[in-house]
């Protein structure tokens, strides 16, 4: 395949322009929470949700036929978000650290999720695509909901960001400060599933969390204030999983797979120029 | 006269699963208008847990705390403009790049006027620094922009966890005269924790001797060297401290209080 029919190939077959919208809007959603993520020290709890999300997927595979996207995705997102209500309350100032409680907590889940998709779903669902990505599966109902959810993202971090700030900053002088940093803890873990859950399709429960880590490294290592930080990251995430999601039709490569090792290929080549400039 | 601000009454903490465990036990201390108070214990002796409690961050399990002369029923109540906290610099995660003006505005988070940020910069002496980034200032202004913060709201209370941790004698000197000016200038109550005991003893009016269920509290007049022995059980040298021998064994008797047995059998 040429390297310019590798790009028209999007507009051609409409499953891979499907697939370039919804990456595009994952993309731009991962883009903004990532440096949340990791300036709050969530890389762990990313990836506790994200693993939690097959046990949602199991029932919900035994239960619909998987070609029903919005259903899917419901009661995955309802079964994920009982899962993380609980890990929320496990890391809402404790007094013990919780690392362990969620590292046990979140594989027993998806153990369970496991065991159920073996009784129950049999080969009525895929379960392998949901954890590393096929982009497949994707279809319109899915696209919208990775655009509903941009667009409650955008708002929801942007329009409060010095409270998300101040809280990420200093919790407990924000707490003094009078600002509810337990609905904000909330919020944040809901948001996460809500974005993990509606990129299970393009990335997959194993490999999102390089879209959700990796922009914001890149943000916080170059940008100089927090516009520059969350600007670099969405810049990175959209071209990374852009270039991600073209490099893996011109190869024939796994989407999921592709896009998380074009962002952490993208993000040591930016490391080595960085280190190149300051020796020059 | 002036008013009281904050007033502890018999404050006891444990935690649940642990009862039986005192951690702190019968508190009982005020503070007024333009009074500083030091807390001072060792490593263990309850005073964070206790800064905790007076800022609304823990509840007690037992006793009350009184705000201006009001029963505080719920922590919340803590919370807001009035109390300006001071918490440790570690205690601040500083992986995000915030400038000091931006970091200044979070101390009024709901709406902070530019005119206000630079006033209280300048109140600490940080003006012309609003857009340098908090990570690049040294220790010393890493302090008083913390200080700014806590001011912006325009508090009757200051409650500073260590502030003199990791500055050297000049810049704790300064930080420490500052927080008089502002006592003096504001009427600010101010309540400081810190292992430097030379420092509060110099910069404080009442001292809050502290060691788990042991405590002592009075004016610094009052504090003598074999106070802060039997709190810290150990020997100190070089303590700035009047000789106490000559005070009046009777003001004194009557208006120390060393806590360290169980009130009720006192009581009887």
């Amino acid at each position: 395949m040429s390297l310019i029919q590798g790009m028209t190939d999007f507009l051609h077959y409409d499953f891979l322009f499907l697939s370039l919208i919804g990456t595009l809007l994952l993309s731009l959603s991962c883009g903004l929470i990532s440096p949340l993520i990791i300036s709050k020290r969530y890389a762990f709890m990313g990836a506790a949700v994200s693993h939690s999300t097959i046990l949602g997927l199991s029932i919900a595979l035994s239960l619909i036929p998987a070609t029903d996207s919005i259903n899917i995705f419901l009661i995955t997102l309802a079964v994920t978000l009982v899962i993380v209500i609980f890990l929320a309350k496990a890391t809402f100032r404790q007094r013990l650290p919780s690392d362990s409680l969620i590292g046990i907590f979140f594989t027993g889940s998806m153990g369970l999720g496991v065991i159920i998709h073996s009784l129950f779903t049999g080969q009525k669902g895929d379960l392998m695509g949901y954890l590393f990505g096929n982009i497949l599966l994707l279809d319109k109902g899915d696209l919208l909901l990775s655009g509903l959810l941009l667009m409650l993202l955008i708002p929801i971090i942007l329009i409060p960001l010095k409270r998300w700030l101040y809280i990420i900053y200093d919790e407990e002088g924000a707490i003094v400060s009078g600002l509810s940093v337990k609905f904000f803890h909330y919020l944040f873990f809901i948001l996460l599933t809500f974005l993990i859950v509606s990129s299970l399709k393009i990335a997959g429960a194993v490999l999102v969390n390089t879209l959700l880590l990796v922009p914001g490294v890149f943000g916080l290592r170059f940008g100089k204030n927090i516009k520059e930080v969350i600007l670099l990251s969405i810049s990175f995430s959209t071209l990374g999983s852009l270039l991600g999601l073209y490099l893996a039709n011109l190869n024939n490569f796994p989407s999921g797979a592709t896009l998380a090792v074009v962002q952490l290929i993208l993000l040591l080549f930016s490391f080595a120029i960085e280190k190149l400039k300051r020796k020059a | 006269m002036q008013s009281q601000i904050l007033e502890a009454k018999k404050v006891c903490f444990y935690y649940p699963d642990a009862p039986d465990n005192l951690i702190l036990k019968d508190i009982s201390f005020y503070v007024s208008e333009g009074q500083a108070l030091g807390i001072l214990g060792p490593n263990g002796g309850g005073k964070t847990t206790l800064l905790k409690i007076l800022v609304g961050l823990m509840a007690p399990s037992n006793g009350t705390l009184e705000l201006k002369g009001k029963s505080v029923k719920n922590l919340k109540e803590l919370h807001g403009p009035k109390i300006g906290y001071v918490p440790q610099l570690a205690a601040l995660n500083t992986i995000l790049p915030v400038r000091i003006k931006d970091f200044v505005s979070f101390g009024k988070i709901n709406s902070v006027q530019k005119e206000q940020v630079t006033n209280v910069l300048e109140l600490v002496g940080l003006q012309g620094k609003e857009d340098k980034q908090f990570s690049e200032l040294s220790g010393g202004e890493k302090k008083r922009a913390q200080l700014a913060k806590a001011l912006v709201s325009g508090p009757f209370l200051l409650v500073l966890d260590e502030p003199t941790a990791g500055l050297d004698s000049i810049g704790q000197d300064q930080l420490l005269e500052l927080l008089a000016k502002l006592r003096a200038d504001f009427n600010t109550a101010v309540i400081i924790v810190d292992h430097n005991i030379n420092q509060i003893i110099k910069h404080c009016d009442k001292i809050l001797c502290l060691n788990k269920t042991s405590h002592w509290h009075e004016d610094k007049d009052y504090l003598t060297k074999s106070v802060l022995e039997s709190i810290y059980h150990c020997e100190f040298e070089h303590l700035l401290l009047h000789e106490k021998e000559s005070v009046d064994m009777d003001k004194k008797l009557h208006h120390h209080h060393f806590c360290d047995k169980d009130h009720d059998e006192e009581d009887h």
